[in-house]
């Protein structure tokens, strides 16, 4: 379903590359964890796939497949129909993600209405809703500024989940948060990839990881240095890199 | 919005404690300037500075009473428009300033909306281009622009647009047609850098995380620019009108004297070297005052448009 083949990311004339040939392959309702230590590289990952790099300052190669199609080479006005619609992002820190002068009700409803919404409104006071949002209204009508972080975070899956995605891609979505939040939120994802949702987290954060379960990758120096399932590669690594990230981490 | 009603009655009081102060400053340029209009018009007239004449305009104006009289007694003045005769043109203050702010007021108004039209289509423009051959020009033009002399430009404007090809009089013709030259002199020093400033801020929202977030939501860049960005960068922006509203105004002297226009600028300027102390307080208590109710506006504008401030505050 999604797949990303041979991907290279290099800052336009330098050697090293940021993201050195790199694939992998998501399907439907299956989850991929990419694990690494800020600079390695991980959230270069989400940068290419969204279109997010300054084109006169990066060289992207490779090809990044969705359903047979490669988004590299698509128009930016078709990869903008994909974006948000079929491939949703969840932002790392949810207290930034929205626009602070703009109220939530009226920034979701703009991406719903991009991605074919008739009745706009009502799709986002449902989408509150399901995220787990009691007063669907009272959010809706509110400034960023008037809710708290967990309630932002809602807002954005139900601004990823409003439109029906096949792909989620999380960037970091546990870490602006405390622990409790943490958990929901890691919860959220795994119920999302049991109702068909391929999701794509990129943390460092290995107890998430673990609660998220699957496949997962450990990327050193924008590379993969080790895959394999989450729980086998906590419990066994064979990579001396990825022994010393978990034994860090649990310390 | 408590707490807005609240802002807007402290940033009342504060403008008008700089008002008061102004006016003292201003009445205190009077008294020191060492110039008694009295004499001068006497002299004018023919008799000396200590003639009868003169003493019985002292008397007439009340300038034998005492400073603090005479400031309270100019106060009033403002607000009632007894401001006294000015020496230069022997008319009531109040009769030539109603005469001259008008034209300057006009001038200037078109100059804000120079300001306006030009410099946010261009901006945003150069950030929807950002690193384009269209960015690039702008900047090499803009940063010349900054630099130009207004005179300069306005003999240019009457040279070229008025004398090589007549679409426009070179002694302005009455109505709104014949200020479109001079605002456009007057604001485009200001046009250049609001250019520089708003693009500037609107690129740096374009980097935060919202813009990001809103890119993988499939917003197209021409809408975060307008949707999102450009609310968020706009309180500088307008600050930044604001003052400029106040330069253009007190700048107007010199597009005034360059394109024969008779407003408050070369009012001014010939009471100044007339020695008319009176005529000049009145003419630059009013332009302070213009200019610190437009900062206010733009205060309380800023307020209505960044919501989230009031919390940052109340934290």
């Amino acid at each position: 379903m999604f797949e990303i083949a041979n991907l290279i990311v290099a800052l336009r004339n330098e050697e090293r590359k940021i993201v050195d040939n790199i694939s992998f392959e998501v399907g439907s309702g299956k989850s991929l964890i990419i694990l690494g230590q800020s600079g390695s590289g991980k959230t270069m990952i989400f940068r290419a796939v969204f279109g997010l790099l300054d084109k006169r300052k990066f060289d992207v190669g490779g090809e990044i497949l969705f359903e047979k199609t490669n988004i590299l080479q698509m128009k930016p006005k078709e990869r903008r129909k994909i974006f948000g619609g079929d491939i949703a992002f969840i932002p790392q820190n949810p207290m930034t993600a929205f626009d602070p002068s703009v109220k939530i009700g009226k920034q979701l409803m703009e991406t719903r209405k991009i991605h074919g919404g008739a009745d706009c409104k009502t799709d986002v006071l449902n989408a509150l809703e399901k995220s787990g949002l009691n007063d669907p209204e009272k959010v809706f009508k509110s400034y960023p500024f008037m809710l708290s972080g967990g309630m932002l975070q809602r807002a954005a899956f139900a601004a990823a989940l409003m439109n029906s995605p096949k792909l989620i891609i999380a960037d970091e979505p546990t870490t602006a948060l405390d622990a409790e939040h943490k958990i929901a939120v890691t919860e959220s994802l795994s119920e999302i990839c049991g109702s068909g949702t391929a999701v794509i987290m990129i943390t460092h954060d290995f107890a998430s990881a673990q609660k998220l379960g699957g496949n997962a990758v450990v990327m050193r120096d924008g590379r993969f240095v080790e895959s394999g399932d989450i729980n086998e590669i906590m419990r066994a690594p064979r990579n001396d890199y990825t022994k010393e990230l978990i034994s860090s981490a649990l310390i | 919005m408590i707490d807005l009603k609240k802002y807007i009655t402290k940033r009342l009081i504060s403008a008008a404690l700089v008002l008061v102060g102004v006016s003292v400053l201003c009445f205190a340029l009077i008294a020191v300037s060492g110039k008694d209009p009295a004499a001068a018009v006497a002299v004018s007239s023919g008799h000396s500075a200590d003639s009868e004449l003169a003493e019985s305009l002292r008397e007439q104006w009340g300038l034998n009473k005492p400073l603090y009289i005479r400031y309270f007694i100019w106060i009033r003045g403002i607000f009632t428009g007894e401001l006294g005769a000015s020496i230069t043109t022997h008319n009531p203050i109040s009769y030539d300033l109603s005469l001259y702010f008008p034209s300057t007021f006009a001038l200037v108004g078109m100059g804000l909306l120079w300001l306006v039209v030009i410099s946010f289509p261009v901006a945003l423009l150069c950030v929807k281009f950002h690193g384009g051959a269209f960015d690039h020009i702008t900047r090499v033009l803009t940063i010349a622009g900054v630099c130009l002399p207004v005179f300069w430009l306005g003999y240019m404007l009457l040279l070229f647009l008025a004398v090589k090809i007549p679409l426009f009089t070179v002694v302005p013709k009455a109505g709104i047609g014949g200020y479109i030259l001079p605002s456009f002199a007057l604001a485009f020093p200001s046009v250049c850098s609001t250019v520089r400033i708003i693009r500037a801020s609107v690129l740096k929202e374009m980097n935060s995380d919202y813009a990001v977030y809103a890119r993988t939501r499939g917003i197209s860049e021409a809408g975060i620019i307008l949707r999102h960005a450009l609310k968020n960068a706009l309180p500088p922006v307008i600050t930044l009108l604001s003052q400029y509203l106040g330069y253009m105004l007190a700048g107007s002297a010199v597009v005034e004297s360059v394109f024969s226009i008779k407003g408050i600028g070369s009012y001014l300027v010939s009471s100044v070297i007339g020695g008319d102390s009176a005529a000049c307080a009145s003419c630059i208590v009013i332009i302070s005052a213009v200019f610190v109710l437009t900062n206010l506006a733009a205060d309380i504008i800023n307020r209505l448009l960044c919501p989230w401030v009031v919390r940052e505050i109340n934290d």
